[in-house]
């Protein structure tokens, strides 16, 4: 017999996107058997969280898409990165793990985003749980590079010619 | 240098980059406790947008200011301004430090990797003490308490106490000088600094 033994000193990886004010998404993910129907033996599955100062939800143990880290690390780069993402990025949305992000507005430093968590996935019609927030451009780019990494990109950001050596 | 940036040694080199406040404080009156937090924040937050996620979830808060040292890491101090009560009774069985301390671990919990390096409390009459160090006659700091940590906060903008006190019943920290005033000598100083030291755009 084997004692469990817990990993001391071990952080958990934790996606979070803060924002002014005491706002942030938690996106916290957890490897779980796939299911028998299909060959993968693994699926990424995430707790998503949303935060605000007098609330907190925890939505648990959602299979996201296969791309789905590749695929937001890229929107928030986006979101970032573009003088007006409002217009020019389309939203972020999983349909998979019933996830979405959008840009309300920006400036040259803020964006508001809007981030719609589906509440039951099971059930018709679609219920939302909403939550607004603003954030620094810094903070989406921090996210979307944290992300890469996670998702075993380390490749350099930005275009070399633009920065020549 | 300021009694704050003595008291946390802070690196060679440190810059500040910003500072804010809350324009009322919940804790009014005096003989409270003061307690001052220096709170290491990972390199790759931005901890303009940390020093607000913070402050969202302490309800004794009063300001701060935050900054970058040469080494890319980066750092808050915020100031909570708590009831004072010897009777370790006073509320769910907790001290009035534990008070302060519990409501900054559970802010805390919502960034794991922001972490409480050091912090300096004072009782009131210990801010006091500060001041009167400074060749500031005690008997005229009928302050409230969290008032005389806005003192030390507004100290860290380069402006030494006695200006800070002198300007306090005018509510202008620069009454010779031509300047968008804030009516509060401790806005006035902050919103000063924050002027010359962010750059314009547009």
């Amino acid at each position: 017999m084997r004692i469990y033994t817990p990993l001391h000193g071990v952080k958990r990886t934790v996606f979070r996107l803060p924002g002014f004010g005491g706002a942030a998404l938690f996106l916290l993910p957890i490897a779980a058997p796939g299911s028998p129907d299909t060959e993968e033996i693994l699926v990424g599955n995430y707790d998503i969280g949303l935060l605000s100062p007098d609330r907190k939800v925890d939505y648990l143990a959602r299979t996201a898409s296969p791309t789905f880290i590749s695929d937001l690390a890229e929107y928030l780069w986006a979101a970032g990165s573009e003088i007006h993402p409002e217009k020019n990025v389309p939203d972020f949305q999983d349909t998979e793990l019933g996830l979405g992000i959008g840009v309300v507005s920006s400036t040259d430093f803020v964006l508001e985003l809007q981030i719609t968590v589906v509440k039951d996935l099971g059930e018709i019609p679609l219920e939302f749980d909403l939550l607004n927030f603003e954030t620094s451009r810094v903070a989406v780019l921090a996210m979307s590079r944290s992300l890469r990494v996670f998702d075993g990109d380390y490749s350099d950001d930005f275009d070399d010619e633009e920065f020549p050596e | 240098m300021s009694a704050l940036t003595k008291a946390f040694y802070f690196q060679e080199g440190a810059r500040r980059t910003g500072i804010w406040s809350k324009s009322e404080p919940a804790i009014t009156g005096t003989g409270n406790l003061a307690g001052f937090y220096y709170i290491d924040i990972p390199t790759d937050q931005d901890v303009e947008v940390e020093s607000s996620f913070l402050s969202a979830f302490l309800p004794f808060y009063v300001g701060g200011f935050y900054g970058n040292n040469p080494d890319g890491s980066q750092w808050i101090v915020i100031a909570l301004v708590g009831p004072f009560h010897q009777d370790y009774d006073f509320v769910f069985g907790e001290s009035s430090l534990d008070t302060l301390l519990n409501s900054l671990d559970r802010a805390l919990s919502f960034n794991s990797e922001a972490e409480a390096r050091a912090d300096q409390i004072y009782k009131h009459e210990d801010l006091i003490g500060i001041y009167t160090e400074q060749g500031i006659d005690g008997a005229a700091l009928d302050w409230p308490t969290s008032d005389l940590a806005f003192g030390l906060l507004a100290e860290t903008c380069g402006v030494p106490l006695e200006q800070i006190v002198s300007g306090y019943k005018g509510k202008c920290a620069y009454p010779d000088t031509e300047h968008i005033c804030e009516s509060s000598v401790f806005l006035d100083v902050f919103a000063t600094w924050q002027r010359k030291n962010t750059p314009s755009w547009g």
